[in-house]
């Protein structure tokens, strides 16, 4: 999705303000001139077409219609925990609302969090227009990034936060930090997660690459020279980074075809291997989060009813891969492999041993969870108002 | 009168990201900016009951989309010849011309779309919305929204190959 946003920016980028607001009002006063003499009830069937399209009406109580309702907590719900290792994950959860700077209309997103739960990542929707904000122990801030189209994506426990924005449709890539933006070498250049300590990867030209805490230069990722592109996803503490590379099919006409990999701080990279399925053959696999040797993913499985995508789970000590059906793709890990996302019925967290719904007062097939802190008792994601999905709201579950 | 002072401090302020929108949706300066102007004139026209709205930023939205999709009929023509534009000339260029080569092949293959699909690419992808927002926005269903989506990746898929990455992010996750 990113991706295609991006290709969207760039060309927006070419636009320029286009001087017709004079004419157009002049002309447009002329038509409701034109409009009232011919009779109101134009006018009126003119309204009742909007309203109809499910547009609310003014009401007396502008602002966010998705609001906190008071805490809701639920039972875990599927297998008991296990044993394995002293740690025992959190078995309820309760969620709240996030506010939004104040002058905002109450639309919100969360974009993702940090390993200890206090920062939060996010989009507040003004007229229609976005955004960032990083909200600190609940409390939020507009972020601007020089440019337009900024994106803030990762942050660390003390508040660095990576990411980039557009300038005369070029991409650039930038740390923040304390309300100062660094910009980071390379162009055409996004930055997409960086560690504690301060290693930042995301791409260059399509290339995936890390800009090393300390150096002032990226460092190329290497890649197969037939990549189509390659990016960079996740960054652990050891300097590990994940992600993936897109290479052209075996054959003329065939689909292109990604390949989860994981690139060592010694700048070695190794395919993950591709989880097995009975529903068919995986044809691409994607690695979209690390934390503690644990990446987590999505995987595309060829069935005969058509092609489906799975959540993944890759442990880099053992090897070992496995699919999931308990949590949807697009889901984020912590350091103890446990798992934030969208299970069949809502956001969910997935620990070792139990699948925690996260309550919500109302359902709407878009919730989702974007991240969870490394000890499970923070999770951060996104709710939507069941009946007008205009409204959504970043929230924030604790979780013990 | 007041309505009208508002009106043009309300589209002033939304002037960029409009002009933005309206490129995305045309794919050149001259059509994007008539597209803009005949959604204006609509806004303005109908401005005293809009205002009234809770979010009038989002009528003015709905306008433009659905003038993009009516209007699109008068552009068909000139929107063709953009497409089979040859690129080979800037394909085979140098290095520092890959953003240009890049803009140019997202160009054609939007052009390849179908204007209510290329307005569902670009809602879903460049206003940030949910596939039940586009379906607001457009004046149609979930469903609607869903097929147009998939047909547009696939026809992207089929027309820009080297553009695969694109796609392969946003497809089926979501």
């Amino acid at each position: 999705m990113n991706q295609v946003r991006r290709a969207l920016m760039e060309l927006a980028a070419e636009s320029r303000p286009y001087t017709v607001l004079d004419k157009a009002i002049a002309e447009g006063l002329r038509r409701r001139r034109r409009h009232r003499r011919v009779g109101s009830t134009l006018a009126t069937v003119g309204v009742v077409t909007v309203l109809g399209a499910g547009y609310a009406a003014a009401g007396p109580e502008p602002g966010p219609s998705v609001r906190p309702s008071g805490p809701v907590a639920t039972a875990p719900v599927g297998a008991s925990p296990t044993d394995s290792g002293s740690v025992v994950g959190p078995s309820a959860c309760v969620g709240s609302v996030l506010p939004v700077p104040s002058g905002f209309a109450g639309r919100s997103v969360a974009i993702g969090g940090d390993p200890s739960g206090r920062f939060v990542l996010g989009r507040a929707y003004e007229s229609g227009q976005a955004r960032m904000v990083m909200w600190t122990d609940g409390r939020p801030s507009v972020v601007e990034l020089p440019g337009s189209g900024d994106e803030l994506r990762d942050v660390t426990t003390y508040g660095l936060a990576v990411g980039s924005s557009y300038d005369g449709g070029r991409s650039r890539a930038y740390r923040y930090e304390n309300g100062v933006f660094v910009r980071l070498p390379e162009q055409d250049a996004a930055a997409t997660t960086v560690n504690e300590r301060g290693d930042v990867a995301g791409t260059a030209g399509d290339r995936p690459v890390v800009w090393r805490s300390g150096s002032t230069a990226a460092q190329r990722l290497p890649v197969p020279n037939v990549t189509v592109f390659g990016d960079a996803r996740g960054i652990d503490e050891d300097g590990t980074v994940v992600g993936s590379v897109t290479t052209p099919g075996a054959h003329a006409g065939d689909e292109a075809v990604a390949w989860a990999y994981a690139w060592s701080p010694d700048g070695t990279a190794q395919v993950l291997p591709i989880p097995h399925s009975d529903a068919g053959p995986v044809t691409s696999a994607w690695a979209t989060s690390v934390r503690n040797g644990w990446v987590s993913g999505t995987a595309r499985i060829r069935t005969a009813r058509g092609d489906a995508m799975y959540a993944v789970l890759w442990n880099l000590r053992t090897k070992e891969v496995s699919l999931s059906d308990q949590i949807g793709p697009g889901e984020v890990v912590n350091a103890r492999g446990w798992r934030a996302g969208r299970g069949a019925d809502g956001p969910v967290l997935l620990t070792a041993g139990a699948l925690i719904r996260l309550p919500l007062p109302t359902a709407s097939r878009f919730d989702e969870a974007v991240g969870v802190s490394d000890d499970g008792t923070v999770v951060v994601g996104t709710r939507y108002d069941p009946a007008d999905s205009l409204a959504s709201a970043a929230m924030v579950w604790r979780c013990r | 009168m007041a309505h009208d002072d508002e009106l043009r401090e309300f589209l002033a302020a939304r002037l960029d990201r409009l002009s933005a929108t309206a490129y995305l949706l045309t794919g050149n300066h001259h059509d994007a900016e008539d597209l803009l102007q005949a959604a204006l004139v609509k806004v303005t026209a109908r401005w005293p009951r809009i205002h009234e709205l809770r979010d009038p930023g989002h009528y003015v939205w709905r306008v433009l989309y659905n003038e993009h999709v009516s209007l699109w009929r008068r552009r068909r023509r000139r929107i063709t010849a953009y497409a089979e534009e040859d690129l080979s000339a800037y394909a085979s260029g140098r290095d520092e011309a890959a953003h240009v080569v890049r803009r140019l092949v997202i160009q054609q293959a939007l052009a390849r779309l179908t204007p209510k699909q290329r307005a569902v690419v670009v809602l879903r992808y460049f206003e940030d919305l949910t596939e039940e927002e586009s379906a607001r926005i457009l004046g149609c269903t979930l469903g609607t929204i869903k097929s147009q989506t998939h047909r547009a990746l696939a026809k992207l898929r089929q027309v820009a190959p080297e553009l695969e990455h694109l796609w392969l992010d946003g497809a089926g996750v979501r």
